[in-house]
């Protein structure tokens, strides 16, 4: 603590290192006297602790056991989940989304000249068509639309025609519109 | 060896300290040497030499848990709670670092295990906090002219205090282990499990926090907070 003269006051002036060092000296001073049964009191805690589990069936003390060794484990990696964990999960994700996927290496593979000083050429396209065949398999189904047209719940509609009599039935929910067969065309 | 071999000549070289009331790096070396034959004589099963640990590291523990919970019994009752846990965990304990960065991790664990603890047992002095709040947010103006030298050292200490509880528990440990502890950037960063930069600025961080707190008080041209000065008027 130093003092200090302005032109109308007197100035006392400590740092925070000096305050707070002075706090704890006064606060272990106020202490002493106690700090025998300090080490008392800690070797009693760890007897009792010990005495507890000697009295414990055998299948609770091998729990206890476990139970502290985890917390030992837990209290050891607590930083690393407080610093650490977060960032390498948002690493990992930033990581994934950037890694192309299957397509996008495929896609890249073919927009890539061939024989472009890596040795592959006409051969290694071939290669890489048949691999292509393997993982998306071979397209056996001559008009693949028309599966669309008929996954059940999908309507799809041609032509409409109102030339003759029509029946609505509202019925939970659903619509449904008959026509009659000379109104149908 | 056991804990009775270790002179009390070699363990007075624990408290040599610098003109800051800290160990000498010298002092730290010969500790360290001390502490790893007691933690081996300990490990073997010796209560002597972990008795002997407890004696030596006891005020330091129970100033590092007090800096952080602020509060006597809680920190008597964490300081003890953190040799406990060392000698159940004295196994697990390799001696890659020191065994003080060691035991004080576990304290530094257990302090705020406690305060989150306290937080959800008891509510906030609201009036209390609101008192301060006024007082402190009330920049540039100077508390009143005080009679003596010693109240005003007072008055700063317990305004100090206060913006000491304000701070969040990261903020106060960091504070704590670097102006009461006296701790290095590396041993900060071992107890606290996080990386040199991190510590650094985390510190940075927490000072800042603590000068506008207590902007007040804070000395004029104290613009990096490096080693925050506050300064109060006498009569």
């Amino acid at each position: 603590m130093t003092k200090r003269e302005d032109n109308d006051a007197t100035w006392v002036e400590a740092s925070v290192e000096e305050l707070l060092g002075q706090d704890t000296h006064e606060e272990i001073a106020r202490r002493e006297g106690e700090w025998t049964a300090f080490t008392s009191a800690v070797f009693a805690r760890i007897d009792d602790e010990d005495l507890g589990l000697a009295r414990m069936p055998l299948e609770d003390q091998a729990i206890d056991l476990f139970r502290q060794d985890v917390a030992g484990e837990l209290s050891e990696l607590a930083p690393r989940f407080e610093e650490g964990f977060k960032e390498e999960i948002e690493q990992r994700i930033w990581n994934a989304a950037r890694a192309p996927t299957l397509a996008d290496r495929i896609r890249g593979f073919f927009e890539r000249p061939f024989g472009d000083g890596i040795g592959f050429g006409w051969a290694g396209a071939m290669a890489a068509a048949v691999a292509l065949v393997a993982v998306t398999g071979w397209p056996t189904d001559p008009k693949p639309q028309q599966i669309a047209e008929n996954i059940p719940g999908e309507v799809s509609v041609k032509r409409v025609s109102f030339e003759g009599t029509v029946t609505v039935m509202p019925d939970d929910g659903l619509t449904v519109i008959w026509l009659a067969d000379d109104a149908s065309s | 060896m056991t804990g009775s071999d270790v002179g009390i000549e070699q363990d007075e070289s624990f408290m040599s300290t610098n003109d800051k009331g800290r160990m000498t790096k010298e002092a730290r070396a010969a500790a360290n040497a001390i502490d790893r034959e007691l933690v081996a004589a300990a490990k073997g099963g010796d209560r002597q030499a972990f008795g002997k640990l407890v004696e030596r590291y006891q005020r330091r523990v129970y100033a590092l848990a007090y800096g952080i919970v602020r509060q006597r019994e809680d920190a008597w009752d964490v300081a003890q709670e953190a040799f406990v846990k060392a000698y159940r965990n004295l196994a697990r304990f390799e001696g890659n670092s020191a065994f003080y960065t060691w035991l004080y991790r576990i304290a530094y664990n257990l302090s705020i295990d406690a305060l989150r603890e306290r937080a959800r047992r008891e509510t906030v002095d609201l009036g209390e906090d609101r008192k301060l709040e006024e007082a402190l947010s009330k920049s540039g103006h100077r508390p009143h002219a005080h009679p003596d030298e010693m109240s005003a050292r007072r008055e700063l200490s317990t305004v100090l205090q206060r913006a000491m509880n304000k701070l969040s528990e990261k903020h106060r440990a960091i504070i704590v282990l670097r102006e009461i502890e006296g701790l290095s950037y590396e041993e900060m960063s071992e107890v606290l499990g996080i990386s040199k930069g991190t510590v650094m600025s985390r510190l940075f961080h927490a000072r800042q926090n603590l000068q506008t707190l207590l902007s007040p008080y804070v000395k004029k041209g104290e613009d990096v907070p490096q080693s925050l000065k506050l300064a109060m008027r006498t009569a």
